[in-house]
């Protein structure tokens, strides 16, 4: 697996008992991190639509749609991502009240 | 669905041809290492606690000889504060049988709840073995399949352990009301009287903060539903390992 480092995401400080966290200032969290997702994605879309030609590892030149096909990452930041609650599963919609259960039907 | 919405808009849906749950990959690290074996230490340790068996487990996870591939925890149990991912691994290695070994021959009326608590351990550890595979056949996945129903199954024995900090403040404060009223009736009462209504008491404040405990405790935490995607995702994307936030970690250490 090849690993390429694209961008170190900004953290905002950590909410505590002297910095509340009021909703004015999660929203502003939240924005920066969309502003930035946007300047990551900018070129997607547009090989995602216009085929580009990559090299393959059997030595033929094929033509490809890159798509993003998998994000890796701790809860926390799934939920950071997909705009959802903390006790709120990033894959499906479970009720909180039947996380405990073996519910797949969601 | 609303109820589950937080502040924000979904990062990826802007993005073409693209279905933002499926970019969610299952993290063996984050929820079976980090997550529920933690949670599952706590049980186990809780139950060991009540059933006066701590210092039997203690020993035999002292005792356990070195082997190929399996690290020799140098602390004991209780001393360590802060578990990483790899000890966290090699606990799960091992816990099953020091269980066995601590729990040992029970009698009577600890049998039960033995055998339940190790089935329940015994169903996460064989799942959580059993998400390492480098592939899978439709066999593998319906064991898995087969174990998380176990785990979910047996788990309630480990109820009474996962005690929440707001149960645990409501047992607090019940406690407090009781032995407050218990003072009021303090006036003109002699000592040995005292005594007896101190002792029935105390067999009542027990009653009572058992029942609280199982009627407000629950499994509802994210990490125990996290496991469910498992099986789908074997069967959509391929194994769980690579998917696994460690290797990650590890790559853009050096990138930084």
């Amino acid at each position: 697996m090849a690993v390429l480092l694209l961008a170190l995401l900004p953290i905002p400080p950590k909410f505590s008992k002297f910095f509340k966290a009021d909703h004015c200032q999660r929203k502003i969290n939240a924005d920066t991190l969309q502003d930035v997702f946007e300047l990551i994605f900018a070129p997607l879309p547009e090989v995602a639509h216009a085929a580009i030609t990559i090299d393959c590892a059997d030595g033929k030149v094929r033509q490809c749609f890159p798509i993003l096909s998998a994000w890796i990452a701790d809860h926390i930041e799934n939920v950071a991502l997909h705009g959802s609650k903390t006790n709120a599963c990033s894959k499906c919609e479970v009720p909180t009240h039947e996380l405990g259960t073996n519910a797949k039907n969601y | 669905m609303s109820d589950n919405l937080g502040i924000g808009q979904n990062m990826f849906h802007r993005l073409d041809r693209i279905s933002a749950s499926d970019l969610y990959k299952p993290d063996m690290l984050h929820i079976i290492y980090l997550g529920l074996f933690k949670h599952m230490m706590n049980w186990i340790e809780g139950s060991l606690k009540k059933h006066g068996h701590l210092q039997p487990f203690e020993k035999v996870l002292k005792a356990l000889p070195p082997y190929p591939g399996f690290l020799v925890p140098k602390k004991a149990y209780r001393e360590v504060t802060q578990w990483q991912g790899k000890e966290m691994r090699n606990l799960g290695r091992c816990i099953l049988g020091v269980l066995a070994m601590a729990l040992g021959q029970p009698g009577g009326a600890q049998a039960i709840p033995f055998k339940r608590a190790l089935g329940c351990v015994r169903a996460l550890i064989d799942f959580n073995m059993m998400a390492q595979y480098r592939c899978h056949t439709p066999d593998t996945i319906a064991y898995m399949e087969d174990y998380l129903d176990r785990f979910h199954r047996m788990n309630d024995i480990f109820l009474e352990f996962q005690v929440t900090k707001r149960t645990q403040a409501k047992v607090d404060k019940q406690r407090k009301e009781i032995r407050r009223q218990r003072s009021l009736t303090r006036e003109g009462a002699a000592a040995s009287q005292w005594r007896a209504i101190c002792d029935d008491n105390r067999d009542k404040e027990n009653e009572l903060r058992i029942d609280m405990i199982h009627g407000e405790s629950h499994f509802n935490f994210v990490k125990m539903h996290l496991l469910s995607p498992f099986c789908d995702h074997i069967r959509q994307f391929g194994n769980i390992p690579m998917y696994s936030t460690e290797i990650r970690k590890l790559a853009y250490k050096r990138q930084i």
